[in-house]
């Protein structure tokens, strides 16, 4: 019990409630910093052991918390690029030295390489599809790299299989055996022809024409065409003949296609082997239509944008509409998020009582989902903030009024001995 | 719920709009015309009943204008014969004074001359360029005038008088001709003059082939005669025989004989002549019976064209002026709609 | 929850609010545009105080369909009834006045009248003007429809060089649909765009969609040939220069399978393609036909006959001439090539009284031996033969057998009868694709007093947002007061 030592306690529970304002200034500061996350002080006690009927003020320790993992407001915005996680999990990235970190922080935009880099400087993280579908590495950061969107030219992808569905008529007339498509003379005929796109191993456009035609009863002959190859306004016969052609056999009762042979095999000129799926045909009493018709491939095309699905995948979308996955964008979590390290430019790294990083994709375990276009705001609250100032600078003044009336007695004191 | 875009309801307005003024159009040429505007349309397959209609229609008032021209001719054939009935009348009388002895031989010579001319004028009648009585071959005279100079048929006459009885009618030897000769000389020698190839060649220029004229649209008949019919003839040799023989010196025995052989061809000429005014009449009548047929038919085709094409000039009345009020409303109702928006709440 | 969360959410609300508001006035300024589809905003909450506007559009399938396929029934039956207007007016004349029938009409007038006194040489030069006037009206009917067969080849070129330039623009909008289906962007302006180029194209043929993924749309014909699937598939056809009586126009092939034209009145073409070819062969050709026969039914009716001798062409002459063309068979192009005889043709050195006595084959054709100028049994025998049945090729599609002025006749009613078909299906047809565009316009299109009302709830959302903000602006400024 003594007067220096409730000065000190005054000392300390200024000191505290310095603290306190320095947590609230950096919040009013950053209330607007995407991915930042609240401080807080917390306070505890600090007590000195009391003899008797002395009691020795203690004092007050500070600890500094950050509200990790409590969400901030999403706020959503117009570029693809701009990523929020919605729910649990960071991003990693990693600063230009090379060294990783996690961040909630998702306003990422391309650098001059084509890396996605947010405001901070720090670079997105993800694994590539360059050697197939990619699979999260779950304690470390392996296989990750930083994601580089160029304007890389796709590869062209022959077609390899198609399907055609619909109905033949089943009242046709049958077309004698010489006069066959599959036969190729000039007086062929046929009972209905479509076409279809197909793709050869260049990516060039190959049209195939499909013939279908009746041979008896629920017997049809499909023949496949290259169309290039078709003599000009007649069609028939075609340089080279017939690409492929099949035998199909309907059940006259059903109307469906029984027998062995369910498709044709031909092989694109220039290109793939196609197998034309023709199981979903039927002959009905009704006239020749055409309910699908599918053939894979396409054409190679340059990168038009990018997006960015739910699970992170990122999407280069190509000028022709079609797209291809380029990287899948991770997530990493920690046990205790609010644990974290917090450092400069809103990124987090291990701390001694986070647990250890385990990385995984959006939407897999407590995992949440990655939302294209939106960020997440600070989650500190300015009213709250305030009233915390007001409150801390209450505080700060009764603890100097502590502080003021111990110097005002050790005066009384020193004035006794006068 | 159902709901209306603005577009379906401006729209429909105007789709019926446009349709109620084409109505209108068609629906006021009908009340200007009395017919359906457009007639192919209003028949479809059945126009060609309408056209054939038409057609027929035209084809039976020009046979019933036809049958003018044909009633013309027919009548002043009908008054010719008539006037050739009146002359051959006329010679008759004569020659009956003659027989009884009374009158000169030269009276009843000049009576038969008259009526010579007479005939030959009478068969000459034309009507619109066409000889009345030349057959087919109506742009020649039917007859040859018998008193013109060179004329064949009196050269034939005479040189036939000569022949028989080697001298001239003049001749003062003519007094002995007995009344068998001169029977004999009508018989033999004039009479192939008229009923003979001597007709043909001296008398006619008509042919016996007569006009045939299609009177209704099935019925085809003659209608016109020919000089060469027999009254004709026999008038013709009455005629000649009287005119050229009566003022000779031949003897009167001869002469009567002549005059009671003319008697009997005269006679017999009025009833050959009288047969064909009746034919004429006959065909007069076929003629008139067609034209009123046609007329009937023609009112009857007129009216079939009416049911067919026609329309009630009441009824059209009626619907221009409907359509005309839906119009109205119609344009009401727009200009009614177009007030109807919320946005003339919303200030 | 926060005083700053209340803020967002408000911003958030506002800028849903005011997408809304761009869908509304989008909505309303388009209202009048047919192609247009209703576009509906449809606001989400994700997350608190998260807000994504979706834009939906306005679509039923079903109704679509019926539009294309009453638009395409209409559009070819529209093709053949405007088309044989203008057809019958050029060949038969306003009220038929200068058809065939009506001339030959005319002529048997002239021929009674003429029989009737057959010496008049005046009235036997009315005869061969009457004729004169036949040989026009088959020659220039023969000529306008071949210009008429000419014409509408030249507009099937017209028609498949737009459907081709369709089909391109359907490209385009089909890769601007399928790549905003997959970058998951507002499509609805392109597939606005794509439906407006299908009814285009349904105009000229009718078609029949599926959808594969991503909204890839294969259009087919209505039989199953494939018009755009990825690419267009190439529409061709080779224009004819001219067209000559009985030659066959060029068809239209569509990725080399050939267009079927319509058939009959209420015809079974669908789409301005069919029924264009449908005029171009058959009703032009059958008209064609119904004009050579008539011409042949003429040449024989007024033919020369005399006693073992071969018949002759009389009044009415032919390129094949002195025989006469065989019964029964259809002669092409007759119709353009028949003459009158210039033996009887006093303009041409002839006379009527030829065809009076008969003989422009020589003497032995000569019926009017005795020479009589009044000889009119010929005449009147040539008014019988136009009466008397005689048979005619049933290839022209008419009365086998019957007299030449009725087939004259029953080749107007034919013509007449098809056109009323026509007529009365173009009605009910335009009555159908109106009715059907109407439905879909009620399914899909915008009520502008249903946008306004809506925009009255929007401006009442985003008042009140806005009033938020001030509220939570009043309070923080509160407190800050608070603080100095």
């Amino acid at each position: 019990m003594s007067l220096y030592g409730m000065m000190r306690t005054g000392v300390s529970g200024m000191n505290a409630q310095a603290n306190r304002l320095s947590t609230t200034a950096d919040n009013i500061a950053n209330s607007d910093t995407t991915g930042y996350k609240r401080s807080s002080a917390e306070f505890s006690t600090l007590v000195m052991p009391t003899t008797g009927g002395a009691y020795n003020s203690g004092g007050v320790t500070t600890t500094i918390r950050k509200a990790v993992s409590d969400p901030g407001v999403l706020q959503y915005t117009t570029s693809v690029s701009d990523l929020a996680v919605s729910g649990d999990g960071f991003f990693v990235v990693r600063d230009p030295s090379g060294t990783p970190f996690l961040t909630r922080a998702g306003a990422f935009v391309p650098d001059a390489q084509g890396r996605l880099v947010n405001a901070a400087g720090f670079q997105l993280m993800a694994y590539s599809y360059a050697n197939g579908v990619p699979a999260a590495t779950v304690n470390g950061f392996e296989g990750l790299e930083p994601v580089v969107i160029s304007d890389q030219v796709m590869t062209a992808t022959p077609s390899t299989q198609g399907n055609f569905s619909g109905n033949l008529p089943a009242g046709a007339t049958p077309v004698v055996a010489a006069n066959l498509p599959g036969a190729n003379a000039a007086t062929a005929q046929y009972t209905s022809k479509s076409s279809m796109v197909a793709y050869d191993n260049l990516g060039n456009k190959t049209l195939l024409d499909v013939y279908f035609t009746n041979t008896g009863a629920g017997t049809w002959q499909v023949a496949v065409f290259d169309q290039s190859k078709a003599t000009p306004g007649t069609g028939f016969p075609y340089t080279g003949g017939a690409l492929g052609s099949a035998n199909l056999t309907f059940d006259t009762t059903t109307g469906k296609l029984t027998g062995a042979v369910t498709g044709v095999s031909l092989t694109v000129p220039n290109g793939a082997a196609l197998s034309l799926d023709l199981s979903q045909l039927t002959q009905l009493g009704a006239g020749f239509t055409v309910a699908d018709a599918k053939v894979n491939g396409n054409a190679p095309s340059t990168i038009d944008k990018i997006q960015i699905s739910k699970d992170g995948t990122i999407y280069a979308q190509y000028k022709d509409g079609s797209t291809k996955p380029l990287y899948k964008i991770p997530l990493a979590d920690v046990q205790s998020p609010d644990q974290l390290m917090a450092l400069a430019g809103n990124v987090y790294s291990q701390g001694t009582d986070s647990g250890a990083i385990r990385v995984g994709f959006a939407n897999e375990g407590k995992l949440g989902s990655i939302v294209s276009g939106a960020l997440e705001n600070s989650n500190v609250d300015i009213a709250e903030e305030l009233t915390d100032m007001i409150a801390a600078q209450r505080s700060y003044t009764a603890n100097s009024k502590v502080f003021q009336t111990g110097s005002d007695l050790m005066d009384v004191l020193v004035n006794l001995k006068r | 719920m159902t709901s209306v875009s603005s577009a379906a309801l401006t729209n429909a307005m105007r789709y019926q709009q446009m349709r109620m003024q084409a109505d209108l159009v068609k629906a006021t040429k009908e009340s200007s015309t009395g017919r359906v505007a457009d007639v192919g349309l209003a028949l479809g397959a059945r126009t060609a009943q309408s056209v054939t209609f038409s057609r027929d229609l035209d084809r039976l008032n020009g046979i019933v204008d036809s049958n003018g021209l044909i009633s013309a001719r027919l009548s002043a054939t009908q008054t010719s014969l008539g006037q050739l009935s009146a002359a051959a009348q006329s010679l008759l009388s004569s020659l009956t004074s003659a027989s009884s002895g009374d009158g000169a031989n030269s009276i009843t010579q000049s009576s038969g001359n008259s009526t010579l001319q007479q005939l030959t004028s009478i068969l000459n009648t034309s009507v619109n360029g066409e000889y009345l009585f030349a057959g087919t071959n109506t742009d020649v005279k039917p007859i040859n005038d018998f008193s013109a100079a060179g004329s064949s048929a009196k050269a034939a006459f005479d040189a036939s008088f000569v022949a028989r009885f080697g001298f001239t009618p003049a001749d003062p030897a003519a007094a002995n001709i007995t009344a068998a000769q001169m029977d004999s000389f009508i018989t033999n020698d004039v009479q192939p003059q008229f009923f003979g190839a001597g007709w043909q060649a001296n008398w006619s220029n008509a042919t016996d082939q007569q006009i045939v004229s299609r009177i209704a649209l099935n019925e085809n008949t003659p209608t016109s005669t020919s000089a060469n019919q027999d009254g004709i003839r026999k008038l013709a040799m009455a005629a000649t025989i009287v005119s050229s023989l009566m003022s000779s010196n031949i003897s009167k025995a001869a002469k009567d004989t002549l005059i009671s052989r003319s008697t009997t061809m005269v006679g017999e000429a009025l009833s050959g002549i009288g047969q064909v005014q009746s034919q004429t009449g006959i065909i007069q009548k076929r003629v008139s019976d067609a034209t009123d047929r046609m007329k009937t038919q023609v009112d009857l085709f007129e009216r079939h064209i009416l049911d067919l094409e026609g329309v009630d000039p009441a009824e059209a009345a009626t619907r221009v002026a409907n359509l005309t009020q839906h119009i109205e409303n119609s344009f009401a109702l727009t200009a009614r709609l177009q007030q109807l928006s919320l946005l003339k709440y919303l200030t | 929850m926060s005083l700053s969360t209340a803020l967002n959410i408000a911003q958030s609300a506002l800028l849903a609010t005011s997408r809304q508001t761009a869908v509304v006035s989008r909505n309303v300024a388009d209202a009048d545009n047919p192609n247009y589809s209703r576009r509906i905003a449809v606001v989400t909450s994700t997350a608190p105080g998260a807000r994504s506007v979706d834009i939906q559009r306005a679509t039923d399938d079903l109704l679509f369909r019926q539009n294309l396929s009453a638009l395409s029934a209409y559009s070819g039956q529209n093709a053949l009834y405007s088309g044989m207007d203008r057809l019958g007016l050029s060949v038969n004349g306003v009220d038929n006045a200068s058809s065939p029938s009506t001339a030959i009409a005319n002529l048997q007038k002239a021929l009674q009248l003429y029989a009737t006194s057959p010496s008049n040489q005046n009235i036997g030069s009315t005869v061969i003007d009457a004729a004169k006037q036949v040989v026009r009206s088959l020659n220039d009917g023969s000529k306008a429809i071949q210009d008429f067969r000419t014409q509408t080849d030249g507009e099937i070129g017209t028609a498949v060089n737009d459907l081709n330039s369709l089909l391109g623009q359907f490209q385009d909008a089909n890769r601007a649909v399928i790549s905003g289906t997959r970058s998951g962007t507002d499509v609805s302006d392109a597939l606005d765009q794509r439906d407006a180029l299908l009814k285009k194209i349904s105009d000229y043929i009718p078609v029949s969609t599926f959808t594969r993924g991503d909204n890839d749309m294969v259009v087919n014909t209505a039989d199953g040939t494939t018009l755009f699937e990825t690419i267009p598939r190439s529409v061709t056809f080779t224009p004819s220069s001219g067209y000559a009586a009985g030659a066959a126009g060029n068809a239209v092939y569509i990725d080399n399978v050939p267009i079927s034209a319509g058939s009959g009145g209420n015809t079974t073409a669908s789409g301005k393609l069919a029924g264009m070819l449908q005029l171009r062969d058959g009703v032009a050709a059958t008209m064609q036909s119904q004009l050579d026969e008539t011409a042949r039914g003429l040449i024989t009716a007024f033919a020369e006959t005399a006693p073992s001798m071969p018949n002759a062409t009389g009044l009415f002459t032919w390129p094949g001439a002195p025989g006469v063309p065989p019964s029964g068979a259809l002669i092409n192009g007759l119709a353009s090539t028949i003459s009158v005889n210039a033996a009887m043709d006093p303009s041409a050195g002839g006379s009527p009284t030829v065809l009076r006595d008969g003989g422009a084959n020589g003497a032995a054709y000569v019926a009017n031996t005795s020479g009589g100028a009044s000889y009119s049994t010929l005449l009147v025998a040539y008014g019988d033969k136009l009466d008397k049945p005689m048979s005619f090729d049933p290839a022209a599609g008419i009365s086998v057998t019957s007299s030449v002025s009725d087939y004259a006749a029953n080749s107007i009613g034919w013509f007449q009868g098809v056109r009323q078909q026509a007529s009365t299906a173009a009605d009910a047809k335009e009555a159908l694709a109106q009715r059907t565009a109407d439905a879909l316009s009620n399914a899909t299109g915008v009520n502008v007093d249903q946008e306004m009302s809506l925009m009255l709830d929007l401006e009442h959302t985003y008042q009140a947002s806005a009033r938020m903000m001030k509220t939570v602006d009043d309070m923080l400024a509160a407190l800050l007061s608070a603080v100095g």
